[in-house]
């Protein structure tokens, strides 16, 4: 919904994936989501669904990055999302040279 | 004199004579007269009779009866005459004076019947009778004279016989006291008739002063137009005498004018004068000066000879002092030169020395053909940036935990979870900033919020104008995103330029840092102003295949933004630097993360990458501080 805190969301994709929400970060078109930003905030008011599979994502280890894709027959049009907008899950990078 | 005037006179005479009392002799020509006179004075001497009692005696003999006074007639001389008192001696003066009025008038009235005197005809002795008669003052005997039917028909002579007769016969034949009543009431008429005879002289008298006043006053009024007349001609005069002042006065002012014309042309005259006199003078003095002058100039004609003559002598000696200090000067010149080849020769030396030690400088810092290099295979940067130590009150200014903690207590373990803050919706917790410690990997949130720190400062240096290269700098997540999810996808970052609002194609420099496998930073580089695609890792390793990702991203944002196919072709060329090229290099097995984001912040600043390993401690706290600061320090 539009006025729901982004939040919920991340917490739900975590719980599913099974990861910790400091482990991942959500994006949109590449900017970062904050959780406490809701759709609106977010220029955005359709109401996400968390894919029903998430194919990229290996039981054993986490992904490197996973697609939340917004289903949504009622997305408004002047709205920046559409149906089929993509919220980034990337999860956390580190390197120090091996 | 005229008869009747004569008669009126010599009647007068009588009468006063007979009413001062005495009795004089009677004039000789009046005979008859004289008797009656003579008749009545003896009547009064002897007591019978006065005045008044013999005049009426004579009327009543006459008539009878008392008859009454006939009016005078209307005669203006009759009354003057009349109305002399009786008795009073100054009646002799009025009386005198009434003659001469009547005399004047008697010609007027009596002149008609007048006749010449000589001839005494009946007729002129009848006039003068009547005019006898009607003579006033006179008794009432002429009256009843003329009456008498004799006295009509017969001269005087018949007339006085009749009165002489008939006074007789009263004499004779009359009582005396009806006499005396008689004459008493004729006496009263008479006095009556006297009143009324004196008013009217009053009158007349009244009437002739008028007269004279308003005579009189005709005189005056006369002589007062008179005067006026005198006084408009002394008026008259009076102006013309003033206009005649005025001219004179006049004719002096212009006379005056003229004197003064007169003195100015002799002053004028006198200054031409004077004048001429001192040129005339003054010519003289000239004259006497002039030889005085003549001499003067010889004489100074003459010392100037000397003077020349002397200065001739006195040059000679200073010339030749002059060749002396020129030879002199010669000398010290060539000794001069001399020196200034020695130390041309030394600065010749030196500069050979500074040359020698500038390229010994060079070679410290580039390899050989440095310039060849930094165009070629050096990633791009050109200024020295020599990133300072924090500090200690920078240490310890950072308080106010957890966002602002000092960057000894942010680095203090605690709650990995903590949040310390946030930098554009990405939060570090003391998880992430502890991957800042020494020996640590950085992970990507650090890294992209630094990432957010050089996209400010390099946006700020562009607005203000600072020739630094126009950069954009992706995120640590846009490679990924792009080459590794699962493989190449453009589609997955198609939107992410067009959402930061950025035209890549009007960058300079597009920085994108890369996660090789979770385990390795290094940091692509699209240049655009120098045609390149380069590699920069601190490990001096293989590219992998990166490049080729970024040549293909870039054809396809190319593709998709600007709607046209990119040719590439053989100008752009791929880089990865190795430990030949000089990029820095780590020599642990930790700090590529902070090698990575070093090298995007130099070239952020467009700075010579001459960072080494030694700075990484330095660097590390310099992050926590900038992080924790929100803004890049010097």
């Amino acid at each position: 919904k539009k006025t729901t805190a982004l939040s919920k969301l991340m917490n739900a994709f975590c719980q599913r994936q099974g990861m910790s929400q400091q482990g991942v970060r959500f994006l949109f078109d590449g900017e970062r989501l904050n959780g406490n930003q809701t759709p609106a905030e977010a220029r955005r008011a359709a109401p996400l669904e968390l894919p029903a599979s998430s194919s990229a994502a290996p039981a054993s280890r986490p992904p490197r990055s996973l697609a939340l894709r917004a289903h949504s027959p009622s997305a408004t049009p002047q709205m920046d999302m559409e149906d089929g907008d993509v919220i980034d899950v990337m999860v956390e990078q580190l390197g120090g040279a091996c | 004199m005229h008869p009747a005037a004569l008669f009126a006179a010599s009647w007068r005479q009588k009468r006063s004579s007979f009413d001062a009392g005495y009795g004089g002799a009677p004039p000789k020509r009046r005979k008859v007269l004289n008797s009656a006179w003579g008749f009545r004075n003896m009547l009064s001497s002897g007591g019978l009779l006065d005045d008044r009692e013999n005049a009426a005696s004579l009327i009543n003999l006459r008539g009878g009866a008392m008859a009454p006074v006939p009016e005078p007639p209307a005669f203006d001389y009759d009354h003057v005459f009349r109305s002399r008192p009786a008795p009073a001696p100054a009646s002799l003066a009025a009386a005198a004076a009434a003659t001469a009025s009547w005399g004047e008038a008697v010609p007027r009235t009596a002149a008609p019947a007048c006749t010449p005197l000589g001839a005494r005809s009946p007729a002129a002795l009848r006039a003068s009778g009547a005019a006898a008669a009607a003579s006033p003052g006179f008794t009432p005997l002429p009256a009843g004279l003329a009456r008498s039917p004799l006295a009509a028909s017969r001269p005087s002579a018949a007339a006085t016989s009749a009165s002489t007769a008939s006074a007789s016969a009263a004499f004779a034949a009359a009582p005396a006291f009806a006499a005396r009543t008689a004459e008493q009431r004729a006496a009263l008429a008479a006095a009556e008739h006297r009143k009324r005879v004196d008013a009217r002289a009053t009158a007349a008298a009244k009437a002739v002063a008028r007269q004279r006043i308003e005579e009189r006053l005709r005189q005056v009024s006369l002589e007062e137009a008179r005067q006026r007349q005198l006084g408009e001609l002394a008026e008259d005069a009076s102006q013309r005498c003033r206009r005649a002042v005025a001219a004179g006065e006049a004719a002096v002012r212009r006379v005056e004018a003229l004197h003064a014309a007169l003195l100015l042309c002799g002053a004028a005259e006198a200054e031409a004068e004077a004048e001429a006199e001192a040129q005339s003078m003054s010519e003289a003095v000239a004259a006497e000066l002039l030889p005085a002058a003549r001499a003067a100039v010889e004489a100074a004609e003459e010392g100037a000879g000397l003077f020349r003559v002397e200065a001739a002598g006195g040059c000679e000696g200073e010339v030749a002092a002059h060749e002396a200090a020129l030879e002199q000067s010669r000398t010290s010149i060539s000794l001069a030169e001399a020196r200034l080849d020695e130390a041309e020769a030394g600065l010749a030396a030196l500069r050979e020395a500074a040359e020698a030690a500038a390229a010994a400088a060079e070679q410290e810092f580039f390899e050989p053909d440095a310039d060849d290099v930094l165009d070629e295979n050096f990633p791009p940067g050109r200024r020295r940036f020599e990133p300072r130590q924090l500090t200690e009150a920078e240490e310890a200014r950072l308080p106010a935990p957890p966002a602002r903690a000092a960057v000894s207590e942010i680095l203090q373990p605690g709650n990995p979870a903590e949040k310390l803050f946030e930098i554009n919706n990405t939060p570090i917790t003391r998880k992430d900033i502890a991957t800042l410690k020494p020996l640590e990997w950085l992970n990507d949130e650090v890294i992209n919020c630094f990432v957010e720190l050089l996209r400010q400062h390099a946006s700020e240096a562009e607005q203000a104008g600072e020739p630094l290269p126009k950069v954009h700098i992706f995120s640590s997540l846009f490679y990924t995103k792009l080459a590794e999810s699962p493989e190449y996808t453009y589609g997955n970052v198609r939107r992410w330029t067009k959402r930061a609002k950025v035209d890549l194609f009007s960058r300079d420099l597009v920085i994108v840092p890369i996660n090789q496998g979770n385990t390795h930073w290094t940091l692509g580089l699209i240049n655009l102003r120098q045609k390149r695609f380069e590699f920069i890792d601190s490990m001096h390793g293989s590219d992998g295949g990166r490049l080729a990702v970024l040549r293909r991203y870039l054809k396809d944002e190319h593709q998709d933004k600007k709607g046209a196919p990119l040719d590439l072709g053989e100008d752009w060329v791929d880089i990865s630097y190795t430990a030949a090229d000089g990029t820095p290099r780590q020599t642990n097995g930790f700090d590529c993360g902070m090698f990575m984001s070093r090298t995007a912040e130099y070239l952020v600043r467009d700075a010579v990458l001459d960072f080494t390993q030694a700075d990484m401690p330095n660097l590390r706290r310099r992050m926590v501080f900038e992080l924790s600061q929100k803004a890049l320090t010097d």
